[in-house]
């Protein structure tokens, strides 16, 4: 009998392993990493948990049971299911974009690595341990980020420095919350617990003034493999920090809980929508979005409700609609501009690259909040439940994402510019220029984006559902 | 033939402030070099120290392990950087390597003073610290020696964005936390992963110092 | 019935798919214009059946749990807005017949654009609630750019649309935010409403409008474009929706009060203007639709209570006296006829009595003239004065194609232009043909409105306007080099330049500060930034 967790940990290192080996052939690597993340994420929610199915050859998966690996337990719990399924469904949607536009790039068996490490950081008991993980797949990430070819990326090595950097904090709150238990007279211990652990989760939500690795990661990286840091690696933390807060709930009974974390919210949102639009490059411009929607999902998990949890669910399960949709957008014009993002170098490029342009823009949308996209059924949501109490934020949040939109505005006037056209009208005919293949993947990736944005219910019930799995807010 | 192990257990007389101030010398002198052979043989002798300071927190076994996992991250930065050189060397002329030479010679002492000037004011902000917030569960000397490469590994990462620079600098950082914690958690399997967290901290660096010499020959060869 | 409205929306976009999915037969290409013109007639049908069927709420979309999203997707074709959907079905059937009268082929994206835009027009006039408007003016403003770019327009020009259309989005959603957030899941008709938000409405329907000083989004270049791109000159027409609304939750009275009517009267006088000192003529239609834009607020503006009517009235005129102006394309010397639907046209944007933009007239000429309103008497006398020139160089401009002489071609643009004419005079006739849900005043009643004085007034800025016209090739040669410099002052641009070089600059400085803070040293900047952080809260 094959255990559930198991097979979510070691059969995305084998497929990594056997993708990579495959790499040169790009369609059956592709094929391979997609088919993998697709299984597992669809089995982690579709199989039972409480007894076992039969598989092949008589073999056996028990999704819920418990394995020990070196002494530590590796556990799937309810709460964990939707988790998992977004980490490998997600990450199924970007193997499929990567499939055309990152197809020669390390991201599809580094992707499949960091998928393994991942689900363990979720999996494992204690919660130290998931640390450590997410520091292993941080390392990892630095050889998904950097370019075949390109100069070493500086957002892979600044990303793995805050990560680095965050490491201690929560070790050593496991060691603090330990001795908490031999002597509770000690408050200190907890005081000196809550602060490592926001500084810690600071440095790895990337929370004002520890904001710059994001930027970077987007900036000069692979960006389709910044965008699964930014999705994936960025949600797995969310599901960490959710899970201390479901371990300790002293930590969200901390009366600055909900000051300090709407505060390093607003921060994040008023940092991005004020620096998204003087961005002369798309690349940071991505992550400047990708701070005011995590920004936002502070402020949402601040409201220290059912209510706010669900939209900070909400915000992780659409997120990747954006920030993906942008990242293959940005890829497909850098493939024709020789790498380079800045508007200068994408002037025109829009006419070559009509589904990219479309792609960055509709992806613009959703990091943005603005309609029709998916990020705006979260915003939207979000801008409600905060207006009664709070209208200056619900404001503050809509100016952030006019700002991430001004910034797509201005590279999208540098794509359509026809500057060896006299009359700057568009004369070229709107052929395929990408490749019929390349076009189908990115509309389907954008038809995603809308629907979602038209019909929330395919989503907003699992964030609800999600949110009911956690015990946090429990009336 | 003495085992790593015996060997370990006849230095152990300096594992105390000759230690201490073996790592802040190592440290410093990373933070100040450019050279990468310098660099490599000042890790690894920082690495020896550091296992010293571990001796009298872990068992001696445990403490070559991790020493053993640091000289390979030597390894594996020797390699790298010895390839470079050999790249490098391969390309340069007679004269450019001269006058390139007065002119780092010229570069290294103005940025050397500087580094070393930030390196000592975190060494002492570092002092300060380790008296007046001591570290539970060691003594005052790893203390110091805990914020000594934590700081000086953070002022490394902060002062280059070159690859290798910052790979030192995360190397020196994590071993100065390790230091703390093994005397927290004495979890063997802890120990590992912060052992495997190190050594793929070196291989990514090296990727990308790898990468970054990639770029620079296909600039140079057009 | 809901289903009635669910395919009055899919056939247009049944449309645009079956055209774009012809046009890759290269031998079915030439057909594509059938099937647009196919749909958007079956459209048009449907549409008039709403008369006679009860309006019903349909809810294509539920997003649930409404714990979070308030309430779901909701349309009503409610009889208020049945006017403008109507003419804007009957606009497009008119573009495609007088565009199926010319031999050239138009590009099947823009005859798709076209269907598609017509599509997403409905869905934004029957827009129950904030939620479901929001979402259909960002498709609609979508569709909108990529019918620009299909019409071989600037692509700036798709843009800069873009822009102004996402900025009214914003308003609107922000008015809805200050309602405490409920306004956006309630239906319009259960609507309660504050001042701040009625302003931040009215804005948005003042970009909506392309409005001064937000004009610069009309587009100026389809002046080479093809007939069948005329849907696209029309984009106020989802502006005029929100008008409607607005007034209807603000009991018939326009918001904004002094301020709305300073910039009406602005409106009137610069749109006049503009469109006269235009150099090319063609390009004079966008500025002639913002004076008459004016003259609409303005009209509502002084009605008081009764504000819903001359709004209804007047967005519906502009819509197809624009429309049908667009289509005329200037006087064929050899066939002066087909210049008089043209003409009917200017007649209703002019407000001339038996069209149907004689109510919004009458109620501005009775305003007008009661109390001490010196400073709109002249706003209105000057603005008319010089739509009436510069609609007079527009009828007498020489046609930018010939008359079609082959008998359908000649049958399609008749019945294409004369199916608005007709429906220009027989609802100015009788309004209540076309327009309820609002009770318009009586034709009798409208001719008493404006009193001796303002039919004095009208009259004598007709005469003005005609004599401006008359002596045009006198006049113009010798004050052309002002009448440019004004034409460029006023117009803005130069404004706009400034505005956006200024804001670049202050962002630079952002940039710059973000260079230094996210470049070398990166980690450095952090810590310090939270040490100082934690220094000024510490010592809080």
């Amino acid at each position: 009998m094959i255990a559930g967790p198991l097979l979510l940990l070691i059969l995305p290192l084998a497929m990594a392993g056997i993708v990579y080996i495959l790499l040169r052939w790009t369609s059956v690597s592709a094929l391979l990493a997609v088919g993998t993340a697709l299984a597992l994420g669809i089995a982690v929610i579709t199989l039972p948990m409480d007894q076992p199915v039969h598989v092949w050859g008589g073999r056996q998966i028990a999704m819920g049971e418990v394995v020990t690996f070196f002494g530590r337990e590796l556990v799937l719990e309810q709460s964990d299911r939707i988790a998992m399924a977004f980490l490998f469904l997600t990450a199924a949607g970007i193997f499929f974009l990567a499939w055309r536009v990152e197809s020669h790039s390390l991201l599809l068996p580094m992707g499949l690595g960091l998928l393994s490490l991942l689900s363990g950081a979720l999996l494992i008991r204690p919660l130290i341990y998931a640390a450590l993980l997410i520091e292993i797949a941080a390392a990892l990430s630095v050889f998904a980020l950097q370019t075949e070819g390109g100069a070493p990326t500086r957002g892979g090595l600044r990303y793995l420095s805050f990560v680095t950097l965050a490491l201690p904090g929560l070790l050593v709150t496991h060691w603090l919350l330990e001795r908490y238990v031999l002597t509770p007279n000690d408050t200190r211990l907890l005081s000196t617990s809550a602060a490592l652990l926001a500084l810690s989760f600071a440095l790895l939500l990337g929370v004002v003034p520890f904001h710059t690795w994001v930027s970077a990661v987007t900036g000069d990286s692979v960006p389709l493999a910044g965008a699964f840091v930014l999705t994936i690696g960025n949600g797995a933390v969310w599901f960490l920090l959710l899970d201390f807060l479901e371990t300790y709930p002293w930590i969200r009974g901390h009366p600055r809980f909900e000051s300090l974390t709407s505060a390093a919210g607003l921060a994040m949102v008023l940092v991005g929508g004020l620096l998204a639009p003087s961005q002369r490059r798309l690349g940071p411009l991505i992550g400047y979005a990708a701070l005011v929607d995590s920004g936002a999902a502070l402020i949402a998990l601040g409201m220290n409700s059912r209510l706010g949890l669900t939209l900070a669910l909400l915000s992780l399960l659409v997120r990747p609609f954006g920030l993906v949709l942008m990242s293959a957008g940005l890829s497909g014009l850098r493939v024709r501009s020789g790498g380079d993002d800045d508007f200068e170098a994408l002037r025109g490029l829009g006419w070559r690259a009509p589904w990219s342009t479309a792609a960055l823009v509709f992806g613009g949308l959703s990091a943005a909040g603005l309609p029709v996209s998916a990020g705006f059924t979260w915003r939207w949501a979000l801008c409600r439940a905060l207006a009664p109490s709070n209208p200056g934020t619900a404001l503050l949040l809509l100016l952030a994402g006019l700002g991430v939109m001004i910034g797509v505005w201005r590279g999208l006037s540098a794509l359509v510019m026809r500057p060896h056209s006299a009359e700057d009208r568009s004369v070229v005919p709107l052929g395929y220029p990408e490749g019929r293949v390349m076009a189908a993947v990115e509309a389907v990736a954008i038809v995603a984006c809308v629907g979602v944005g038209l019909f929330p219910q395919t989503l907003a019930p699992l964030a609800a559902r999600l949110a009911e799995a956690y015990t946090l807010f429990a009336p | 033939m003495p085992t790593l192990v015996d060997l370990l257990a006849r230095v152990s007389f300096l594992a105390a402030m000759p230690a201490t101030a073996g790592i802040f010398v190592t440290a410093v002198l990373l933070v100040v070099s450019r050279d990468w052979r310098l660099n490599v043989t000042t890790l690894t002798i920082q690495y020896f120290f550091v296992v010293l300071l571990l001796t009298r927190l872990i068992r001696l076994e445990v403490a070559a392990v991790k020493g053993l996992t640091g000289w390979m991250i030597c390894m594996v930065f020797y390699l790298t950087e010895r390839r470079v050189s050999v790249l490098e060397q391969s390309e340069a002329t007679e004269s450019t390597r001269t006058s390139r030479r007065r002119w780092r010679r010229w570069i290294i002492s103005a940025r050397a003073s500087f580094c070393l000037l930030a390196g000592l004011l975190v060494s002492v902000a570092a002092y300060t610290a380790a008296l007046r917030m001591p570290l539970p569960e060691v003594p005052t000397d790893i203390t110091l020696a805990c914020y000594l490469l934590a700081g000086l590994g953070l002022l490394l990462i902060g002062l280059s964005e070159a690859p290798v620079q910052v790979g030192l600098g995360l190397l020196t950082f994590l071993s100065g936390f390790d230091l703390f914690y093994v005397a927290l958690e004495p979890s063997l399997a802890v120990a590992g992963l912060l052992g495997a967290v190190s050594f793929l901290i070196a291989l990514a660096t090296a990727y990308l110092r790898a990468a970054q010499i990639a770029i620079g020959g296909e600039m140079r060869g057009l | 019935m809901p289903l009635l409205p669910v395919l009055t929306i899919m056939l247009p976009l049944l449309g645009a798919g079956g055209t774009l999915g012809l046009s890759l037969l290269p031998r079915a290409r030439p057909y594509t214009r059938y099937i647009a013109l196919t749909a958007a007639g079956m459209t048009t049908i449907l549409i008039l059946t709403f008369r006679w069927v009860e309006s019903v709420v349909v809810i294509p979309s539920l997003w649930q749990p409404s714990l979070l999203f308030g309430a779901p997707l909701a349309l009503h074709s409610d009889a208020l807005v049945q006017p403008l959907a109507l003419v804007l079905a009957l606009m497009t059937c008119g573009a495609i017949l007088v565009d199926l009268s010319h031999t050239s082929e138009p590009r099947p994206q823009l005859v798709a654009a076209v269907q598609a835009l017509l599509a997403a027009g409905l869905v934004a006039l029957w827009a129950a609630n904030l939620l479901t408007m929001i979402i259909c003016w960002a498709i609609y403003d979508l569709l909108q750019a990529a019918g620009y770019i299909a019409a071989g327009n600037p692509a700036r020009m798709a843009v800069r649309s873009l822009i102004f259309g996402g900025l009214a989005t914003l308003l609107l959603w922000s008015g809805a935010l200050l309602y405490g957030g409920g306004a956006g899941s309630e239906l319009w008709s259960l609507m309660t409403v504050s001042d701040a938000q009625l302003m931040l409405w009215a804005v948005a329907g003042v970009l909506r409008l392309w409005a001064y000083p937000f004009h610069l989004v009309a587009p100026d270049g389809l002046d080479t474009a093809p007939f069948l791109a005329t849907p696209l000159l029309l984009g106020p027409v989802v502006g005029w929706g929100l008008w409607f609304r607005i007034v209807l939750v603000n009991h018939g009275s326009m918001p904004g009060g002094r301020w709305m009517a300073i910039l009406a009267a602005l409106n009137l006088v610069i749109g006049g203007f503009l469109a006269w000192a235009c150099g090319s003529v063609r390009r004079t239609l966008s500025w002639i639709g913002m004076g008459a834009v004016g003259a609409i607020l303005l009209a509502a503006g002084l009605a008081g209570e009764h504000g819903t009517a001359v709004v209804v009235t007047g967005g519906v005129t502009w819509v197809l006296a624009v429309g049908v102006i667009s289509l005329s394309d200037g006087l064929q010397q050899e066939a002066p006829w087909w210049s008089v639907p043209a003409l009917v046209g200017a007649l209703s944007l002019l407000g001339a009595p038996l069209t149907l933009g004689f109510v919004a007239e009458a109620t501005l000429l009775g305003g007008l003239t009661q109390g001490g309103h010196l400073a709109w008497r002249g706003a209105f006398f000057f603005g008319n004065l010089l739509l009436v020139s510069s609609l007079v160089r527009w009828l007498l401009t020489l046609p930018s194609s010939p008359v079609p002489v082959h008998r359908w071609p000649v049958v399609a643009r008749g019945i294409g232009l004369g199916l608005l004419m007709l429906l220009l005079v027989a609802v100015g006739l009788y309004p209540p043909l076309l327009i309820g849900g609002v009770r318009v005043p009586t034709l009798g009643s409208l001719f008493v409105m404006p009193g001796l004085m303002g039919w004095s007034l009208w009259v004598l800025s007709l005469a003005g306007g005609g004599v401006l016209a008359w002596q045009e090739g006198v006049i113009r040669p010798k004050i052309e080099l002002l009448l440019s410099a004004i034409h460029d002052l006023l117009r803005l641009k130069w404004l706009y330049d400034a505005v956006i070089g200024a804001l670049d600059r202050g962002l630079s400085v952002l940039r710059a500060a973000d260079e230094v803070v996210g470049g070398r040293g990166a980690l450095l900047w952090s810590w310090l930034l939270f040490l100082l952080f934690l220094l000024v809260w510490g010592s809080q």
